[in-house]
């Protein structure tokens, strides 16, 4: 069964990615804070890393080395947030992350990214 | 004496701040739910939460549905809906809307803009409060009339005064919400101030450089604010900036805002000959030293 992590530093958004994707036949956990997502990373493995916002990557911390420990290429990240510069797109995915998905999403596309069914 | 003071203040600040945070965790449990009602849960049955009876209820629910409505669409809208009606949240709204004033009638009316709205409800929010005094409740309306109608047209036309740049944010933000295909060339050709904003916001959200011509003729012919919106975005879109027309326009300009144009000029990736041709020496040297710097990708 896959496992994938969420984060997100809203509340909202959290519990709004915990939503959309509920009940896909994978085990879903809720990081509550920065350092517990990478605390979380370090001990388990995830096969996906879900973030619903740019600022952690974008603040000058070694986000992908944290989540990644060791230079792995797993677990994959993907990040959700709204529709924003094709620059800024370019340099999350320099940076290591896998995929953004811009919001507004539709559902069902959601959870075939995510899980592919 | 002094410790008695720090003590009521740390105990009032625990008062006034522990509400707040359960009011956050409450509207979290909702936007849990709803979309989980939204992604799996509308094929099993109708959609219920525990009696929303107070008005704090009504209103965590109906920001718990904004919420979720920003950010789903296509498929996730009728849900939605289902969830609105199921609640009456929109006469609901309405009505606390009607009770309050100013502010909290503003507010009232922004949560339920940002809902999915059926026109009746957007027709009735804009025909009772769109001539409120109060400016952001008279916003709002329009929102909530942009909404639930794709005849946006006259609602813009007819809002007094001019929208702010953070009002038309809102309203692009609000007509870009369900992808729909918005023609911004007869808005840009309008005579009419926010419409004519309008369209070059959304020419500028959706980098339509097809809309060039119709800029190079607000750039020429267009006045005041108009006219400079509209050569930051001719500028964005990497389009023709010759012309005697805008050269001499920007010689009339304040110093700095001929300083702001040539540094936006410089960003999006004009040549220092353009930029000669359109500055003078003291705006050209800062262009130079820009253009030297880390701060330009020279393609």
């Amino acid at each position: 069964m896959q496992k994938i992590i969420i984060y997100s530093s809203s509340l909202c958004m959290r519990a709004l990615l915990e939503g959309l994707l509920y009940d896909c036949g994978a085990e879903v956990c809720v990081a509550t804070s920065r350092q517990n997502l990478f605390d979380r990373c370090a001990a388990e493995r995830f096969d996906k890393v879900v973030v619903g916002e740019t600022a952690l990557f974008m603040e000058g911390c070694d986000t992908v080395e944290r989540i990644r420990p060791c230079g792995a290429r797993e677990p994959e990240i993907l990040v959700f947030a709204p529709d924003i510069t094709e620059e800024c797109v370019m340099s999350l995915l320099e940076r290591g992350v896998n995929q953004y998905v811009s919001l507004p999403v539709v559902p069902a596309r959601l959870r075939r990214k995510v899980f592919g069914v | 004496m002094i410790l008695f003071l720090l003590s009521t203040l740390f105990g009032s600040l625990i008062l006034l701040l522990l509400p707040r945070r359960q009011r956050a965790v409450r509207r979290a449990e909702y936007v849990r739910r709803i979309s989980i009602y939204v992604s799996v849960g509308y094929e099993f049955g109708t959609f219920t939460l525990r009696n929303i009876a107070s008005p704090t209820d009504l209103v965590l629910l109906a920001e718990a549905v904004a919420y979720v409505s920003e950010r789903v669409r296509g498929t996730g809208v009728k849900p939605l809906r289902e969830v609105m009606e199921h609640y009456a949240l929109e006469r609901r709204l309405v009505d606390r809307a009607s009770r309050r004033r100013g502010v909290e009638r503003a507010y009232a009316l922004a949560l339920l803009a940002r809902m999915p709205l059926s026109r009746a409800t957007s027709e009735r929010a804009y025909a009772l409060f769109g001539e409120d005094d109060d400016r952001r409740v008279r916003f709002y309306a329009l929102l909530c009339g942009v909404a639930g109608d794709r005849d946006f047209v006259h609602y813009v036309a007819a809002f007094r005064p001019r929208f702010t740049r953070y009002e038309m944010a809102e309203v692009v933000a609000l007509l870009c919400r369900e992808v729909c295909a918005v023609a911004y060339t007869p808005l840009v050709r309008s005579h009419n101030y926010n419409l004519c904003m309008l369209g070059i916001s959304l020419v500028r959200r959706m980098d339509a450089v097809e809309a060039e011509r119709e800029l190079r003729r607000v750039v020429v012919e267009g006045t005041g604010c108009l006219r400079l919106e509209a050569v930051y975005v001719l500028a964005s879109l990497r389009g023709n900036l010759s012309g005697v027309a805008l050269r001499r326009w920007i010689y009339h300009r304040p110093r700095s805002e001929r300083r702001s144009l040539c540094r936006h000029f410089v960003r999006s990736g004009y040549s220092i000959h353009t930029l000669r041709a359109l500055f003078g020496a003291e705006e050209c040297n800062e262009a130079e030293r820009m253009l030297n710097t880390y701060k330009c990708r020279i393609a």
